[in-house]
């Protein structure tokens, strides 16, 4: 019998890397110049523009406006405090998920993030000198308390649940003045808005279930009603049904266009937009769900909706979680376009910022600066959202068969 | 717990006497559309009979028995289940469904879910028992079908074989009167057949109903009490397995057989 | 139950409705659509009382009244005082114009980067994939401000100092324009021609398909057609050439002084404006006055610039310059620096007498800013330039002035050579004449065959001639562009991934080359993977056209939201527009049933 011997020692060391990456034949040679010359270029002129010729106090001026617009400096504790509530909770998931997990792939990036400002904040804000740095304590005790009790984790559907309340009573207000005064809805805006839409996507998720098993049903009139919802909202742009909702909502709820404030119309468009693209994505879960799965369930004397909720559905949406996290992906960055109905989030400051007096007098305006510091914070939420899709991806790939 | 080998433990303790009439079919038509799958069957298995079901596929073989629990709807003629007329009564459907097992040619366990979980599943849902009470009744079937020691994996973890015979145990744990099997080992690799027959087999000696589409004609001559042949749609010869393997009355049937064995 | 009993009969009473499946779902739908019709029936109750209080309009009248919307981009003609319908309809075509031209710019981006991500060059490799993920993470809201704000309105020369890029292309603030064949009156000689050839080519089309079918060969059919094609139609072209005159009845007019003048054709009196006709202009002797200007543009201070219209140095036999009033300008010191002759120059002194403009001479050291303010005139000699009238008819020249004694008198002062001015021409003796007041030109009509290549250039302050793309539109086309480039990488890259590694061994084996196997093999089952998401891509496109407000372009949504503030027929402009879009969605979407249903036939 032949024994198994070691492979031949294969080539390696960085000499052999270029070779086989960058000059493996005349084409791949002149194309490792051409790229390189574009790559030079591209830095030097994006790294003349950042170190020299960008005129960055005007950005780092109205930091306090892009995180939350006209919210009352005085009451910034509150918002800061439902973020650092927030974090603990994801802190408790990450912690008891373990280092390695999905939430703690979300959950330190952020941290990391908060970290980052956190150091500027004691540096340069006054104001929230304790605060920021508050809110990441707030998100490492969580993290403690998850790796150290996992347990805990089974309550934290009441945490968020409390979270929600307790955050949305933060934001508002209680009274009229003191330390818990109420701030108008309208005065919501900057990051914290862009983060409120966000949540949008959380009662999209039920709403796009029940469209999607609507859309599967027997019955035509639910069938069609299910189909007619989703295909009319995804045929026509967000930007559209925020114009729409603004307009229209008043009028259809019969109620004075003043006690709907533009959040609240902003909010059912996106929620509603959301859940038709959520019941697109539920339903090819759904039909990657194989038949014989609802019929043995069925033979084993499960009821239809036995059948659907325990077996067919977390099915269906284990297969669908990278395609819903990138429809996440998508809503924050469509966050962006709620200006169209007079609100101002993260992005729409950068206008307002753009065009204060102080920008005027910089030679050529400052809106590079502006927009580029905006493109790179939703970059990096986005970006890392993409990551952990793509990791989501793989584990699910790798834990069935 | 009881060993497998020795005497056979009853699967129920309320098991009824033999003999009598469990599953009873009149004049049972249906059509796919246009195509008419079953053509006027009247058939009838007694309790503790095993009836096997044969014949070339596209023969409505599988669409016979999953009329019996009505994953597929009949248009015609009568099915009763253990005394219950099987029609669009809510009530009926799901007496029958708990009444009889099914286990099916893809095995069908939830892969979400753990061994246990699959098995537990209906009883505490369907027979409302408690979750004690579920998995200890789980234990012993996973036992009786030879793997009590996978309990905690995922169907993703087991063999082919260890599937199937999870998935009779998922179904012996809800205490049906009747198993239907739906070509249990087509999808098996052929080394682990056997030990999904020997399951069967054992299962038979107890005194289980059961009705068998299969192709294994060795477990046809050895268990069955009745074989029954099929084809377009039809039972064309119903008799016992010396009657059937020996000297089969019908040249269908005849000609079937000269291919297959 | 009785055992030994036979138990057929057990249950055959009958089944309470809501007992039975079938009843049950019946139910199910009918309580479903009657919670439907309440529910949507108080919304609409709602609605039309909430708009009666209101006094909205809630039906479609208002469609047919005028507009009063200014609307820059168009691709049909419009007034001001044209209807709400037509400007919606303007609105809709220029959805459709932003949507083409990005679909077809994006599939070549896209492919491009998607086949770059998998190359396997490093280098390449990394930068497509650092242009995918920064791009398709980044919101396209500021992505269009950015192409907006930040590069394109900044653009470094402004509509009065265009960059003149090779082709014809001129490309400023104000947009991009280039050369364009337009049709001509004479385009009726071509139209014979253009049938005959589509009938030829379906001939031939036909003709080769049985000839291939009777001998039972394999070979390509297109071939066939598309040249007929182009032969019958470039001899009908050519032709529309041969014998070409002036018509009698067709008369330019022009107005030196004005820089303007008109095509048409007189016919007993009354004139029609002729389009696209192509005329010369002859100037003997003209001077131009500009003012130069300290001017603030993107990152750097332009000082003391003076701007005269783009022009070649061809197009006149010598320019000269020299400062309106000379004496003054002698006592400062002030010269002229061309940074690009013969239209753009800075006014600078000449502080350390090296003859040349050096770095801080162009500032006042008196008031620290450039010399701004200072008139220059520019006096050319024999200028001409061959023009093509647009649509209406117009040509625009820019607004020469006779070279009156003013100029001339400044240009005999300022005649003596100056060492240190870049161009020689700027130091010719101008010899001067006075004559007639008005200035005169000498115009002729070009003849013309079907088709009439339009140049682009700028006569005064805005493009003329040729095809012009604003700014808006160029800012909106390249963020949508870019954008959904990034989206269809990644497909492209999933779908070149997603065929199988036996296909690509399969190729190798049968002796295909690497190119050979993937251009052959790998890239045509790819496109059928890639083609039903691209489409969907392709849909998403069109309805991101609809952030066109923030790039100032009006397209469709736009409009509609500027109708509906007019008028606040709130409900009509948005069942009209969730109808549009509707009809845009169903368009895609027959398409892609058809590619999938060709796909599938293919695959059988």
């Amino acid at each position: 019998m032949i024994q198994p011997r070691p492979a031949p020692v294969k080539a390696h060391g960085f000499r052999f890397w270029l070779r086989k990456n960058l000059f493996n034949g005349p084409f791949n040679t002149v194309l490792t110049f051409v790229a390189a010359v574009v790559v030079a270029w591209s830095l030097y002129n994006l790294a003349t523009f950042i170190f020299v010729e960008g005129s960055w106090g005007q950005v780092w001026r109205n930091m306090r406006l892009f995180g939350v617009y006209r919210y009352p400096p005085e009451y910034l504790w509150r918002p800061l405090l439902a973020l650092g509530i927030m974090l603990g909770l994801m802190g408790v998931m990450a912690g008891a998920g373990g280092r390695k997990s999905i939430v703690a792939g979300a959950f330190l990036p952020i941290q990391g993030f908060v970290a980052v400002v956190s150091v500027v904040a004691i540096l340069f804000w006054p104001s929230v000198r304790f605060l920021w740095p508050g809110a990441l304590a707030l998100g490492f005790l969580g993290y403690f308390i998850g790796s150290r009790w996992p347990r805990s984790i089974k309550y934290l559907p009441w945490g968020w649940g409390v979270w929600l309340v307790v955050g949305y009573l933060l934001l508002s207000g209680l009274t009229t003045g003191g330390t818990l005064g109420k701030v108008p809805v309208r005065d919501w805006g900057g990051f914290l808005l862009t983060l409120i839409l966000f949540t949008g996507i959380i009662p999209s998720f039920p709403i796009g279930i029940a469209l999607a098993l609507g859309r599967n049903s027997k019955l035509p009139a639910i069938k069609y009603f299910c189909i007619g919802f989703i295909e009319v909202v995804r045929g026509a742009p967000l930007i559209m049904w925020l114009f729409i909702a603004s307009l229209l909502l008043p009028l259809i709820l019969n109620v004075d266009a003043n006690s709907l404030p533009a959040i609240m119309r902003a909010y059912v468009a996106i929620t509603l937009f959301s859940a038709a693209y959520m019941a697109e994505n539920v339903r090819g879960g759904l039909q990657a769900v194989p038949r014989g799965q609802g019929e043995a369930a069925r033979a084993l004397g499960l009821s239809a909706w036995q059948t659907t909720l325990l077996i067919v559905l977390p099915q269906a949406l284990r297969a669908v979680i990278p395609a819903i996290v990138g429809q996440a992906i998508g809503l924050f960055k469509d966050t962006s376009l709620v200006f169209i109905v007079g609100l101002v989030d993260f992005f729409k400051v950068g206008d307002i910022v753009s065009v204060q007096p102080e920008a005027l007098l910089v030679t050529g305006g400052v809106k590079l600066e502006v927009f580029l510091f905006i493109a790179v914070i939703y970059f990096f939420f986005a970006y890392r959202m993409s990551i952990a899709s793509r990791q989501l991806e793989k584990r699910l790939g790798v834990g069935e068969r | 717990m009881s060993d497998a080998a020795s005497a056979p433990a009853p699967i129920r303790a309320d098991a009824p006497p033999t003999g009598q009439r469990i599953i009873e079919i009149e004049g049972l038509n249906k059509w796919y559309g246009e195509f008419h799958v079953l053509r006027d069957i009247n058939l009838s298995v007694n309790r503790g009979e095993v009836v096997v079901v044969i014949g070339p596929s596209g023969s409505g073989k599988s669409t016979l028995i999953r009329c019996i629990n009505r994953l597929e709807e009949h248009q015609q003629g009568k099915i009763v289940v253990d005394g219950v007329e099987l029609t669009d009564d809510v009530r009926a459907i799901d007496q029958i469904r708990r009444e009889t097992g099914m286990v099916f040619q893809s095995f069908n366990l939830f892969p979400h879910l753990t061994v246990l979980d699959n098995i537990t599943l209906a009883p505490t849902r369907v027979r409302r028992w408690k979750k004690s009470k579920a998995e200890e009744r789980a234990r012993f079937f996973l036992e009786k079908v030879g793997i009590p020691e996978q309990a905690h994996k995922y169907p993703g973890q087991l063999s082919g074989g260890q599937q199937q015979r999870v998935a009779i145990a998922r179904s012996l744990t809800m205490e049906p009167k009747v198993m239907l099997f739906d070509e249990p080992t087509s999808a098996l690799d052929p080394e682990v057949i056997g030990e999904v027959l020997q399951v069967m087999v054992n299962l038979a000696k107890e005194g289980m109903t059961m009705v068998v589409v299969t192709h294994e004609m060795g477990f046809a001559r050895e268990v069955g009490d009745r074989v029954v042949f099929m084809d377009a749609g039809q039972i064309v010869e119903v008799g016992s397995p010396e009657h059937f393997f020996t000297n089969p009355k019908e040249a269908r049937t005849r000609s079937f057989l000269s291919k297959i064995l | 139950m009785q055992p030994g009993k036979p138990n057929v009969s057990a249950s055959t009473a009958v089944v309470p409705f809501w007992r039975n499946v079938k009843i049950i779902g019946v139910i199910a739908q009918f309580v479903f659509v009657i919670a439907l019709v309440a529910g949507v029936g108080i919304l609409v109750n709602n609605v039309v009382t909430a708009l009666a209080k209101a006094n909205l309009p809630a039906d479609f009248s208002f469609l047919g009244k005028p507009a009063g919307i200014p609307i820059a981009e168009r691709a049909i003609p419009y007034q001001v005082t044209d209807t709400y319908a037509r400007a919606l309809l303007i609105g809709f075509l220029n959805t459709l114009k932003v949507a083409i031209v990005g679909v077809v710019l994006a599939t070549v981006i896209g492919v491009l980067m998607g086949v770059m991500r998998l190359s396997s060059n490093w280098l390449v490799r990394t930068m497509a994939s650092v242009y995918v993920e920064v791009l398709r993470n980044i919101p396209l809201a500021v992505q269009i401000v950015f192409w907006y704000s930040a590069v394109l309105l900044p653009f470094p020369p402004r509509i009065s100092d265009p960059i003149a890029l090779p082709g014809g292309l001129i490309m400023s603030n104000v947009g991009l324009a280039f050369p364009f064949l337009y049709p001509t009156y004479r385009f009726a000689v071509w139209v014979p021609y253009l049938v005959a050839a589509a009938v030829l080519a379906g001939v031939a089309w036909w003709w080769r398909r049985r000839t291939l079918a009777k001998a039972d060969r394999v070979g390509s059919v297109w071939p066939f057609p598309v040249v007929t094609f182009l032969v019958v139609a470039g001899m009908g072209l050519g032709l529309s050439y041969v014998g070409r005159s002036v018509p009698s009845d067709l008369t330019f007019t022009f107005e030196a002084d004005r820089g303007r003048g008109t095509t048409a054709f007189v016919v007993d009196g009354k004139s029609r404006p002729a389009a696209f006709v192509p005329v010369t202009i002859e100037i003997e002797k003209a001077s131009l006055t500009v003012s130069s200007q300290n001017l603030v543009e993107s990152r750097q201070d332009v000082r003391g610039s003076v701007r005269f219209p783009l022009m070649r140095e061809n197009e006149a036999d010598a320019f000269e310059f020299a400062f309106a009033d000379a004496e003054a300008a002698e006592e400062r010191g002030l010269q002229l620096s061309f940074d690009k002759y013969p239209s753009v120059a800075t006014i600078y002194v000449d502080r350390n007498g090296n003859g040349r403009f050096d770095a801080g001479e162009d500032v006042d050291p008196a008031t620290n800013r450039g010399y701004g303010g200072v008139d220059v005139v520019m006096t050319v000699t024999n200028f001409r330039r061959t023009l093509v009238s647009d649509r209406d008819g117009q040509v625009r020249t820019p607004t020469f002035k006779h070279a009156d004694d003013v100029a001339a008198a400044a240009v005999e002062e300022s005649a003596a050579p100056r060492a240190g001015t870049r161009f020689s021409a700027f130091g010719q003796a101008a010899t001067a004449t006075v004559s007639e007041s008005a200035l005169s030109a000498k115009t002729a009509i070009q003849p013309v065959g079907a088709l009439v290549l339009s140049r682009a250039y700028v006569p005064v302050s805005n493009y003329e001639g040729g095809m012009r793309l604003t700014v808006n539109y160029l800012a909106l086309l390249l963020a949508l562009v870019v954008y959904t480039s990034a989206f269809i990488a990644e497909i492209v890259r999933g779908g070149i991934l997603a065929v199988p590694k036996g296909q690509r061994e399969a190729a190798r084996a049968i002796g295909l080359s690497g190119t050979q196997t993937f251009s052959l093999i790998i890239f045509p089952q790819a496109m059928r993977i890639v083609l039903p998401p691209m489409i969907s891509q392709y849909l998403n496109l069109t309805k991101n056209s609809s952030l066109a407000s923030l790039a100032g372009y009006a397209e469709l949504f736009v409009i509609a939201s500027v109708v509906s503030n007019q008028t606040g027929a709130a409900i009509p402009i948005a069942l009209l527009l969730i109808g549009s879009y509707l009809v845009i969605s169903l368009a895609f979407s027959l398409v892609l049933n058809q590619v999938n249903a060709r796909l599938a036939l293919v695959e059988r």
